[in-house]
């Protein structure tokens, strides 16, 4: 066990902050500073957490497998962005949408906000932000914008999200009791409507400032109370539909809400649009392209079914589960008795019932059909533009973009093998009172989602922690479990991962910091407010 | 020839990420088997798709705006 010490603890924070002043302070791309990340805290482990070359070594080779989930994502959807955007893909849709309602900040809530959350629920992994960035631009958005608004957007169903997948690795680590369990996902579930309500008024207030909240407070109260008190309801008959089932009927409810008059019409009163292009308006047409809205929909639409249905059908889902991949690993050990245990599968990618398999395969179906129409010729004949080729941007876009991520995961793992990141929670538990530490547990999730890039694995990290200092603090474990799970999500909003793939699909490499700049007072805003309510929820269960 | 690759972004960002791939399984076939020369071509693969994107920053620091 790892004693706590403030040279150490100080140590253990070097390689997130340098990562955070580098990309964000200084202007580094990611690929820079990720990479430096690696070997600031190959440095620490090393040198002060005593972490021997065979340690660092497997710990290196494991970050890079996290990656790879992570790469099957982005690589695939890349496709998709590449096939939709050189066959005049996008620009159908903007046509098709400006169609649908004559509201832009309707229009921006629908595709950024509702229909985001709804991929989420069935898929994860970014797949929502890698989607819905390039739809946004095509529509008009500043790309720093396209990519902020959907990663804010989708964290409220990050942590029932993808089918419940942060809630069953949340089980896999901790040994509660029924009730605490159950206790654990509704109080969870009502923290993380704090994550729905301030999501959906980040949404409209970084498309029109204040002009723009009062114009869609409606709007975003309904389709917040839709998805944050669905989700609390659905927690209770089965929480691995939470995000899914909310997310679904607020996307049915846009319908309604489109017919309503305040949201039909062009928005008035909205004179300062800090997130659109000066050129994008509803009625710009620019090249007619070769496609209609509704083929122009279809891919997205097939997505959705595939995923669905891969997702749901469960014969189908239990063989496309079998199929598995992983590579061997030793038992490794620090210096400071820090131990990680042999395994000959280290975790699994299952491959065919992976999110990227369904991107993938959706990708390769509609880039055979839309060749087989003619469209990328036609659409290069229309603009007058030559297109690089589908296979050529797919790599000059996917590469870039694949770096940073295997090399954020390599310094996350390193981190965790060393014991750095446990010193870190530990050191924050040590100095804080009880309901201190309350206040900030959801800081400790917030931390292992920006360190990993994930909500699964900052649960996986840190659950049973967190569980041990709220035994030892007399603290309600449910309580501080499910602050640590609703901060595991919010921590998503500042994952370089996402940052980075956000960036890839909007064209904007190497401008990860100014997505940060966007994201980063959200993420203090939603720590600062679930921290109050995670205390709130003490003293009310305790 | 190395100049002429880091001054290419897409060059030597792809010669990190395949060297970055290229670590993965020698270290997990070198450290499982102990073999340490593997494990070794491993490391010093993943040392050097680590160094390529800061070191091209500090060869070719980018001209401010």
């Amino acid at each position: 066990m790892l004693s706590v010490d403030l040279l150490g603890w100080v140590l253990a924070s070097v390689p997130i902050v340098l990562l955070i002043v580098l990309m964000v302070g200084l202007g580094w791309t990611a690929q820079q500073a990720g990479t430096t990340g690696i070997f600031i805290a190959a440095a620490v482990a090393a040198f002060s957490f005593e972490t021997p070359a065979r340690t660092l070594a497997v710990a290196s080779a494991k970050g890079i497998w996290d990656a790879i989930p992570i790469l099957y994502v982005i690589w695939p959807a890349l496709l998709l962005y590449q096939i939709m955007n050189q066959s005049g893909g996008y620009d159908a849709l903007r046509h098709g949408i400006s169609r649908m309602s004559r509201n832009e900040l309707f229009i921006i809530v629908a595709l950024g906000w509702v229909f985001t959350s709804f991929l989420q629920g069935i898929d994860g992994f970014g797949t929502p932000i890698a989607v819905v960035a390039p739809l946004l631009v095509a529509f008009g958005m500043k790309p720093v914008y396209a990519v902020a608004i959907p990663i804010i957007a989708h964290i409220w169903a990050k942590f029932y999200g993808t089918l419940g997948v942060g809630w069953l690795a949340t089980l896999q680590v901790v040994d509660l009791d029924a009730a605490t369990v159950f206790s654990t996902g509704v109080q969870a579930a009502l923290l993380i409507v704090i994550q729905a309500v301030l999501g959906g008024f980040a949404v409209v207030w970084l498309y029109g400032r204040w002009p723009a909240v009062r114009a869609g407070w409606p709007l975003v109260m309904i389709i917040a109370a839709i998805q944050g008190f669905g989700q609390v309801a659905t927690v209770w008959i089965d929480p691995v539909l939470a995000a899914f089932l909310p997310a679904t009927v607020a996307l049915l409810a846009l319908y309604p809400l489109s017919r309503w008059s305040r949201y039909s019409r062009p928005v008035e009163g909205i004179t300062e649009r800090p997130a659109m292009r000066e050129d994008a308006h509803l009625d710009d047409r620019g090249a007619e392209p070769p496609m209609g809205t509704l083929t122009a929909l279809a891919p997205y639409g097939l997505l959705t079914v595939l995923a669905t249905g891969t997702s749901l059908i469960e014969p189908l889902r239990q063989f496309l589960d079998g199929p598995a991949v992983g590579w061997a690993f030793p038992a490794v050990a620090t210096g400071l008795g820090v131990t990680t245990a042999a395994t000959e599968q280290y975790s699994a990618l299952r491959f065919l019932s992976h999110p990227g398999a369904t991107i993938l395969l959706t990708a390769l179906i509609v880039w055979m059909i839309f060749a087989g129409k003619g469209y990328f010729a036609q659409w290069a004949q229309r603009t007058g533009k030559a297109q690089p080729g589908v296979v050529w941007g797919l790599i000059a876009s996917a590469v870039p973009a694949s770096v940073p991520i295997l090399a954020f995961l390599t310094m996350a793992s390193i981190m965790k093998h060393s014991g750095q990141n446990t010193m870190l929670a530990l050191g924050i538990a040590e100095v804080a009172p009880a309901y201190v530490f309350a206040f900030l547990a959801n800081g400790i999730g917030v931390l292992g989602a920006f360190i990993t890039s994930s909500s699964t694995s900052s649960q996986v990290l840190f659950s049973e922690l967190q569980v041990t200092l709220a035994r030892a603090k007399g603290l309600p474990e449910a309580t501080i479990l499910a602050a640590q799970s609703a901060g595991g999500a919010i921590g998503n909003a500042i994952a370089p991962a996402n940052v980075v793939m956000g960036a890839s699909t909007t064209g904007i490499n190497g401008q990860e910091g100014a997505i940060l700049r966007k994201t980063i007072p959200w993420t203090i805003l939603a720590f600062v407010v679930t921290g109050i309510a995670t205390v709130v929820l003490v003293l009310v269960t305790q | 020839m190395i100049k002429r690759i880091l001054q290419n972004r897409l060059s030597y960002l792809s010669v990190s990420f395949l060297l970055f791939l290229a670590a993965l399984p020698l270290i997990s076939i070198g450290t499982t088997n102990d073999w340490r020369l593997v494990s070794t071509a491993g490391m010093v693969a993943l040392s050097i798709a680590a160094v390529i994107p800061p070191l091209q920053r500090l060869l070719f620091p980018p001209k401010p705006n």
